[in-house]
């Protein structure tokens, strides 16, 4: 897979660093450009030192205090929702939000229930930043595959979590809706988690191409309906498909004449056909392909396999 | 005639000194009155639209007057600086930086806000705002109770001391 320029990847990787208090952004900022532009995560734990993830693997920060506090996770927070907790929290009970820029932060700590399900994290004991980036054309050499002569071969993308599915989605998207490899196509994205496009004031802050629709913090299963009711899309996209509600969407876009692009956590499609909830969606045929991301030695390589034939 | 006009300038001047000492009780007043409307703002914008606090504090520095709007004015000016620091200091820097005809029970009163503000969901927030804000109506009515009976003391004090000067001096 191609990777974004070193500039771009700097840039955003400096955006994600800026959420970073005090000594720790200081450390994070003095990292080296060919590691800066290599990043994939910063990973915080209480009592660590504060580490970069790279490709090769986790490694320490320096320059940063010795150990991470539970202060400075909390201060993390505050920079992040710009004192702002309460309009994070339905997120943050689901471990994650995203932030400006389309950074994914994910939190570990004490959970406190509330009828069974988690209210809130009292005490953060860990927290990760994964920077969000668009590499363009990574996607550019499968458009030939996802494209028929007036549309698109419902597709959904694999790969273990962290392993660059939203990257490739949000690629995907904007050659569609761009031209790329066939004619422009409307797209609509229902853009749960402010990922994929990272709205700013109405603004995509990644490219997701100039005839794409883009409904941001609501339900994926709303929003599909909402954007195929709305915004008569040629194509649906959506990230992360992870509840039985999703599917239920996903399926009725099927039968509406819409192309289907979605994502989902799974090593490869043996590896889904396992799991109850996305074997109904194998068995109902709604996606005719799936595009499996593996990555070895640091290198991530893509491969379309078709469904048809296989035994859901 | 020169005297009668001379007299009569020192009761003025007294007048008017004891019109400065009942208007600082008036402006206490007018102070503590903007605060709990923003704080009701706050509550009923926190519960109902979950804003985020740039949008909040620039609701509430464009809705409250005075030296109330330049204190939100201030903590707007000042968010970006979250990191170094945090939101409560961000807020207890513009109670102690902006200058507020509140007393120091007063500014301790609205320092609480600054410490529950964005730390809590929707109705945490509110709940605890509205624990300051009747705080801060007892304050309110303590300052109203004081400016009744204190504009009368400074009036008599400002007309009695214009009228000491003058006979002493006449």
């Amino acid at each position: 897979m191609e990777q974004g320029t070193g500039k771009e990847r700097e840039a955003c990787f400096d955006q994600a660093a800026a959420l970073l208090p005090g000594e720790l952004g200081v450390a994070a900022l003095r990292l080296p450009e060919r590691t800066r532009e290599r990043a994939e995560e910063l990973r915080l734990r209480v009592g660590q030192p504060m580490e970069v993830l790279l490709p090769e693997g986790e490694q320490p920060v320096p320059g940063g205090p010795a150990e991470v506090t539970a202060g400075m996770l909390e201060q993390v927070l505050e920079v992040a929702t710009q004192a702002s907790v309460h309009t994070a929290l339905e997120q943050v009970r689901a471990g994650y939000f995203t932030v400006r820029g389309g950074h994914r932060i994910g939190l570990c700590g004490t959970a406190v229930l509330r009828e069974g399900k988690i209210h809130t994290l009292r005490q953060l004991s860990s927290l990760s930043i994964r920077i969000a980036h668009s590499v363009p054309g990574v996607g550019r050499t499968l458009l030939p595959a996802l494209r028929t002569a007036c549309g698109i071969r419902d597709t959904l993308i694999l790969s273990p979590p962290g392993g660059g599915k939203t990257t490739l989605l949000r690629d995907l998207i904007c050659g569609l809706s761009d031209g790329v490899a066939g004619p422009a196509l409307r797209v609509g994205v229902a853009d749960e988690r402010g990922e994929v496009a990272a709205l700013w004031e109405g603004r995509p802050q990644l490219a997701v191409g100039r005839h794409t629709d883009v409904l941001e913090s609501c339900p994926k299963a709303e929003g599909l309906m909402s954007l195929l009711r709305g915004m008569n899309p040629q194509v649906l996209a959506a990230d992360e498909i992870t509840s039985p509600r999703d599917i239920d969407a996903l399926t009725q876009a099927s039968h509406c004449g819409v192309g289907l692009l979605a994502t989902a956590h799974a090593a490869g499609a043996e590896d889904l056909g396992r799991r109850p909830l996305y074997r109904a969606l194998l068995e109902a045929g709604i996606f005719r392909q799936v595009i499996e991301i593996t990555r070895k030695d640091g290198v991530r390589r893509c491969r379309v396999r078709a469904l048809e034939g296989c035994p859901w | 005639m020169v005297r009668a006009l001379g007299a009569a300038l020192l009761i003025a001047g007294g007048l008017g000194a004891g019109w400065c000492g009942a208007s600082a009780l008036d402006q206490r007043v007018r102070s503590l009155r903007t605060f709990c409307a923003a704080l009701e703002t706050a509550q009923r914008e926190l519960s109902l639209r979950l804003l985020p606090m740039p949008e909040l504090l620039s609701l509430l520095s464009r809705q409250s007057e005075g030296q109330a709007g330049a204190f939100f004015a201030r903590c707007l000016a000042d968010l970006p600086f979250l990191g170094s620091r945090s939101f409560a200091r961000i807020w207890g820097d513009a109670l102690e930086g902006v200058p507020l005809d509140l007393n120091r029970e007063d500014r301790e009163i609205l320092a609480q806000a600054g410490r529950v503000l964005g730390r809590y969901d929707g109705a945490g927030q509110e709940a605890a705002l509205e624990l300051i804000r009747l705080r801060l109506v007892r304050a309110l009515e303590e300052a109203e109770e004081r400016r009744k009976s204190g504009k009368k003391v400074w009036y008599a004090l400002g007309i009695t001391a214009g009228c000491f000067l003058a006979i002493v001096l006449m």
